[in-house]
């Protein structure tokens, strides 16, 4: 069964990572860090002519959010290599399990522990005087586009573990990736007020309507339209990144 | 149980096949050794037969099911052991297995008994609650083929049970093997590339080079393709010539063979021929240096068969690009696990003396015997060749004149001083004094307690023996 196989597999993960108390201490301060920094850093900015929000911290909170995601996730597959290199992928693929369970499970832990940090960056964000929606609904629907989009992530990070069967490379293949994402996107200043050339690579951004997504259910005015652009882009990104990692997943394997 | 006609597998982007035709069938009820060196393809073998990977050509059949097209039904029979342990090295030994329980579709009261059932099996009881992370090697291996089990499967697969174990856990390990096959009724297709682990625990092994299955039988079948026994003699004197006639009249002998040294004779039954040998010699007067009777082992049938000895076939060292650009990953692994050749290089001649001499000091401060008994790197035929010569003179006599107290164990191996008394008791001499490898004085006794491997032959005999002459020397 798919749904049991991932559930008892994905208890599993969760499982270590609660054991591993380092991870939760880094990993639940490193997005606050990030906050903090970037909104007493880019305090100014705020004062732009035409800055959508009150201050920077309300601005880029859906951006620290993305970023976290993107941060937390690239790393995913670097687990996955290890687990193959000591047999334990092997231990899951002789028994009956469903086979895409492997993958999924594993994809459903990374963006989990993305979405605690997440939680943990929402509800202290006020310290840094973040305007949050209080509207629960928009606040819900914010969390399953971002949870969407780590599950993309994560799959990629899978995926392209798998092709490169080292983790050297697939460290090197992360950061490559994931800073121009952000800074091509609207995470950390609006569009409007980028160089024209960074302008058109947003356009073709993914992030970037996930980050636009979130932020018109984080903080500011709710548009779902806005909203259901950002998650259908999402959706379609992460459906076909598991896709193609299982795929190949499997193809490694034959 | 197992049944495979004509398999091939050729990996992508790869020429040669690595397995290529190979065609078996193994019984139920059975233990079958899969034996041969790195690279073989015996573990490639073993990921086909357990569905982790899908043949190149052949029909392979496990359980009464195709592998390719019933692979569920397959995965649901058979249990798998493999090289590098799967379990989660953060959760604790309950957790892994009912988490392979469930993972086998077992659930509620039926799950927990056979978990409890099995941590009790392997006596992991008491750590049952603990993070394996602190568990030792024999406990993690044990460990993993409990998870193995729990589904009761028809057949066990093993890929190299003992890889890097010590060797205190690889006899512990045997002794569990052996048992689940008797106790569970469980088939069990092993592969190996240690000659005494085939030759203990297997009914039949199978003999792979090259992809190729060289020769099948069981370890006694095997054996005897060879000539028998042999028994190297050296002589006082120049008088090999005068002795040659005599031996060839002598009915014990089946073959008579001129080397530098000396005499080789091949012989049926050894042990029982070395005395009438002696007394036909010395009623010529003819005086006799020394004396080595060689049993055939897995490795001089593994010669035969593939015209090189496993312990040459190890020595394969990837460039170091390879290593770089992760080519072939598993194989790296394999032999970055494996620790047979740690200590010593193919060739015999020891890698590192000081860390070498420290760890066979250890190893007979342990439970008596266990240097002789579990290492075959160690007490198997790296001195010496099978017939008794010493593989690389000069390397070995430099070894046992720095080899301090485990100095004794290598002569006794190359050579027992037949002619004269006063070295037989300077032999126990050394068997009372020393309290280095005491076990491996076991294989001086005329091969009497020690396969040539170096397996043990009976155990408790040999106990025994150990008590006995311990007893003899405090007297």
């Amino acid at each position: 069964m798919f749904a049991t196989d991932t559930y008892h597999l994905f208890a599993k993960y969760m499982t270590i990572t609660w054991r591993q108390p380092l991870w939760t201490l880094f990993g639940l301060a490193q997005p606050l860090i990030w906050l903090l920094i970037f909104s007493d850093l880019f305090s100014a900015m705020a004062q732009l002519q035409g800055w959508p929000t009150q201050n920077y911290a309300t601005y880029f909170l859906p951006g620290v959010m993305v970023m976290t995601v993107l941060f937390g996730s690239a790393w995913a597959g670097v687990s996955l290599l290890r687990e193959i290199n000591f047999g334990t992928v092997d231990k899951m693929m002789v028994t009956p399990i469903h086979r895409g369970s492997v993958l999924f499970s594993r994809v459903l832990h990374s963006a989990a522990t993305v979405m605690i940090q997440c939680l943990v960056l929402l509800s202290v964000a006020f310290v840094v005087d973040v305007k949050l929606n209080l509207n629960v609904l928009a606040l819900v629907a914010g969390l399953v586009a971002v949870w969407t989009l780590g599950i993309g992530f994560a799959a990629l990070s899978n995926g392209i573990a798998i092709v490169l069967r080292r983790e050297e490379p697939l460290v090197v293949v992360g950061n490559f990736l994931t800073l121009p994402l952000m800074f091509f996107s609207s995470a950390m200043m609006p569009v409007k007020y980028m160089p024209e050339w960074i302008q058109v690579c947003a356009v073709v951004n993914p992030i970037n309507y996930a980050v636009d997504a979130a932020r018109t259910m984080f903080v500011g005015k709710v548009d779902w339209l806005i909203y259901g652009k950002g998650f259908a882009i999402v959706l379609l990104f992460a459906v076909v990144a598991f896709t193609w990692a299982n795929h190949t997943f499997m193809k490694s394997r034959a | 149980m197992i049944r495979v006609e004509g398999l091939v597998k050729t990996y992508r982007g790869k020429q040669d096949p690595s397995v290529d035709g190979l065609s078996l069938h193994v019984g139920e009820g059975e233990v079958f050794a899969f034996l041969g060196p790195n690279g073989a393809g015996k573990s490639t073998t073993a990921k086909i037969l357990t569905t982790l990977m899908a043949p190149t050509a052949g029909v392979v059949e496990v359980a009464g099911f195709d592998v390719s097209r019933q692979s569920r039904q397959v995965r649901e029979n058979i249990g798998y052991v493999a090289q590098s342990t799967g379990i989660d090295f953060f959760m604790t030994g309950r957790e892994n297995l009912m988490l392979i329980g469930h993972l086998y579709h077992l659930s509620g009261s039926r799950l927990r008994e056979r978990v409890d059932t099995m941590l009790e099996y392997f006596g992991l009881t008491k750590v049952a609650d603990q993070v394996c992370a602190g568990y030792s090697g024999g406990m993690q291996r044990k460990l993993d083929i409990a998870t193995a089990l729990l589904h009761q499967p028809k057949i066990l697969f093993l890929d190299e049970p003992t890889l890097g174990l010590d060797a205190q856990s690889r006899i512990d390990l045997w002794k569990y093997v052996g048992n689940l096959n008797s106790d569970l009724g469980v088939t069990v297709f092993l592969t190996t590339h240690y000659l005494d682990e085939a030759d203990k625990l297997a009914h039949r092994v199978g003999i792979i080079d090259a992809g190729k299955l060289q020769a099948i039988g069981t370890p006694s079948e095997l054996k005897d393709m060879l000539k028998g026994d042999s028994i190297a003699l050296s002589f006082e004197g120049d008088v090999a010539l005068k002795a040659r006639p005599l031996l060839e009249k002598a009915s014990f002998a089946k073959e008579v063979l001129e080397e530098e040294e000396g005499l080789r004779i091949y012989v049926d039954n050894g042990g029982e021929t070395i005395a009438d040998l002696i007394s036909l010699l010395s009623s010529a007067d003819i005086r006799v240096k020394s004396v080595t009777l060689a049993r055939p082992t897995l490795d001089d049938v593994f010669i035969k068969f593939t015209g090189r000895s496993m312990d040459k076939v190890e020595e394969k060292v990837k460039p170091w690009w390879a290593q770089w650009a992760g080519d072939n990953w598993e194989q790296l692994e394999a032999e970055s696990n494996w620790e047979g050749n740690k200590w010593v290089n193919s060739d015999g001649t020891p890698k590192d003396e000081e860390s070498f001499k420290e760890w066979a000091g250890n190893q007979g401060s342990g439970v008596e015997g266990s240097a002789a008994e579990g290492d075959p790197a160690w007490a198997g035929n790296q001195w010496v060749n099978a017939d008794g010569t010493a593989r690389d003179p000069e390397a070995m006599a430099k070894w046992v004149q720095g080899g301090g107290s485990v100095g004794d164990e290598s002569e006794e191996a190359a050579a027992v001083d037949a002619g004269s008394e006063d070295a037989v008791s300077e032999e126990k001499e050394n068997k009372k004094t020393s309290e280095g490898p005491s076990g491996a004085s076991g294989g001086w006794s005329g091969n009497e307690w020690v396969n040539a491997d170096g397996s043990p032959k009976d155990p408790e005999a040999m106990a025994k023996w150990l008590k006995d002459s311990a007893g003899k020397a405090s007297e």
